[in-house]
């Protein structure tokens, strides 16, 4: 079964403090396929983050409609799980109690959904730290565990709102590298949102690059770099000229 | 179904940003370090030379010995107290009602405070009062709480209650609204339940406010419990104080002071204990 994501007709207005209207999204058509990993990129406010939650059920678009393959998106679901720029780990839970979260709440622990938890903090080299505090690990570390904690219910598409906006440079790198292996391996669907063009061009198949007031789709360009993509492609002549010619379009928007 | 390939990620496990920031220093603190046992010594020094000096100004005799007393005379006050057994009879009275005290006021705020979290129209209607009552000097009600509730045990847990609600009110509210939008999100994503949010979310984050103010809540309930005690019972530190102001003893008020300050260090400590022993202080 083909579970491609259409955005068709999208609008999103919000009601604004004096009652007036606020228009976020205005107008978004897009069709991402299965397996497909797309890149939002765009200044703040022009409302990547809202498309992101209509995509996971969160918000109602105020018209249009998101479908996934045949069936209209009416709320949160297992298809879908979320990353936010935030690692928003409970401080109070340890690292496995906080990625085992989906299973306290969907019908308990067992030893195949904690096997799978250990075994996914292994892949992001948080083995050594199941057992310590949010508060005790470094942001990325955070970040990586929020990843597993999205992986938990093997969703087949994830949304990753600016997941590593917070970090340096160096972090993000690592970061980047360690979601394309992931994506490699697991080939899901990923739409992740971010304001950084080296990033969307060394992770995506596509950028859709977006402009502001209201939200909309200026266009979306291919990254027709080789996959797998090495780490050192970043030094690429060709990675640089997309990086330039995103640069370029985006021009256009601020 | 993903399989563990711990080879996969080492690379960008091990960065050397990762370890940086991994650990929390002590360094970032603003001031300039010192020797531990610095603080150590002068934290052993100090009530010695406070003794010193307070024995300095008795012999002195600048100032009666009903103003200040000799110091071992406060220590023979505090041991015939003790060892006669005359004293043990207001300590139980003081810690009885301190304890009850505690025990009314959190609960009451518990209540309370999770009744404001859940409904908007109780916050809105009532927040104006509780600002009201919270800003009140509460002990000057104590005389009128003796009329009420007579002469005994009942207006020292009023007024001790009364103490202890507010801190532990304001921080259950606080707790179980102040919740990341994120993370309100995050519960939403996987599906929770209301049942979930609050079991999972809303009362961990509200226990991490609470355990800091069950403190102040124990004091103002020690505290509100001895105005009770000062105002009208025949029992208790407080009216053991007053006694022994009346009749000029002075070494004994300063006895039953000392007795006071253990009590409040000893509840400090068993709050400390039990936020240790939970992991919601975090």
């Amino acid at each position: 079964m083909d579970r491609a994501i259409t955005i068709s007709g999208v609008d999103k207005t919000y009601v604004g403090r004096q009652g007036q209207a606020v228009p976020a999204l205005s107008g978004m058509n897009l069709h991402i396929g299965a397996g497909e990993f797309v890149s939002l990129l765009g200044p703040s406010g022009c409302g990547k983050s809202t498309l992101l939650k209509i995509i996971a059920g969160l918000t109602r678009p105020s018209a249009g409609a998101i479908r996934i393959g045949a069936d209209s998106v009416s709320g949160p679901s297992d298809f879908a799980s979320l990353v936010f720029q935030k690692a928003t780990l409970l401080r109070w839970r340890t690292i496995l109690d906080n990625v085992l979260l989906h299973a306290d709440i969907h019908g308990g622990r067992n030893p195949e959904n904690i096997a799978l938890a250990r075994s996914l903090l292994d892949l992001v080299g948080l083995g050594a730290f199941t057992n310590a505090y949010p508060d005790e690990l470094s942001g990325g570390m955070q970040q990586r565990a929020a990843i597993v904690r999205a992986l938990m219910s093997r969703p087949e598409l994830l949304l990753m709102d600016e997941p590593f906006g917070a970090l340096d440079e160096f972090t993000r790198e690592a970061l980047n590298d360690m979601v394309l292996r992931l994506w490699e391996e697991e080939r899901k669907t990923v739409i992740f949102v971010t304001h950084s063009v080296a990033e969307a061009v060394f992770l995506s198949d596509r950028i859709v690059i977006m402009g502001a007031r209201p939200g909309r789709i200026i266009t979306v360009m291919d990254v027709d770099l080789p996959r797998p993509r090495p780490e050192n492609i970043r030094t690429a002549p060709e990675f640089y000229q997309l990086v330039a010619k995103v640069r370029e379009v985006m021009g256009g928007t601020h | 179904m993903l399989s563990p390939k711990p080879e996969l990620m080492q690379p960008a496990v091990h960065s050397a940003a990762d370890k940086a920031t991994a650990a929390v220093t002590k360094d970032d603190a603003m001031e300039r370090g010192h020797p531990r046992w610095l603080a150590v010594v002068l934290a052993i020094v100090l009530p010695i030379v406070v003794i010193a000096v307070w024995q300095f100004v008795y012999d002195a005799k600048v100032v009666s010995p009903l103003v200040i007393p000799r110091p071992l005379d406060v220590v023979t006050a505090l041991w015939s107290g003790l060892v006669d057994g005359v004293w043990w009879r207001h300590i139980a009275a003081t810690i009885q009602a301190t304890v009850l005290a505690f025990a009314v006021g959190f609960l009451a705020a518990i209540v309370v405070g999770s009744c404001f979290a859940f409904s908007a129209l109780a916050r809105e209607t009532l927040y104006p009062y509780i600002i009201a009552i919270q800003s009140f000097p509460k002990v000057a009600v104590a005389p009128l709480l003796v009329v009420w509730l007579g002469y005994g045990l009942a207006p020292k847990v009023a007024i001790g209650g009364l103490l202890a609600f507010f801190p532990i009110f304001t921080s259950t509210l606080a707790g179980l609204l102040e919740v990341d939008r994120d993370e309100v999100d995050l519960f939403k994503s996987v599906r929770a339940r209301w049942y979930h949010q609050l079991r999972y979310l809303r009362i961990p984050n509200a226990l991490s406010y609470i355990f800091p103010a069950l403190n102040v809540a124990a004091v103002n309930a020690l505290l509100g419990v001895i105005v009770g005690e000062l105002v009208g019972t025949d029992a208790g530190l407080g009216y053991l104080i007053s006694q022994k102001s009346f009749l000029g003893d002075t070494a004994g008020v300063f006895g039953v002071l000392t007795l006071l300050a253990l009590i409040g260090v000893s509840m400090f400590v068993l709050i400390r204990l039990a936020e240790r022993a939970t992991k919601f202080s975090r």
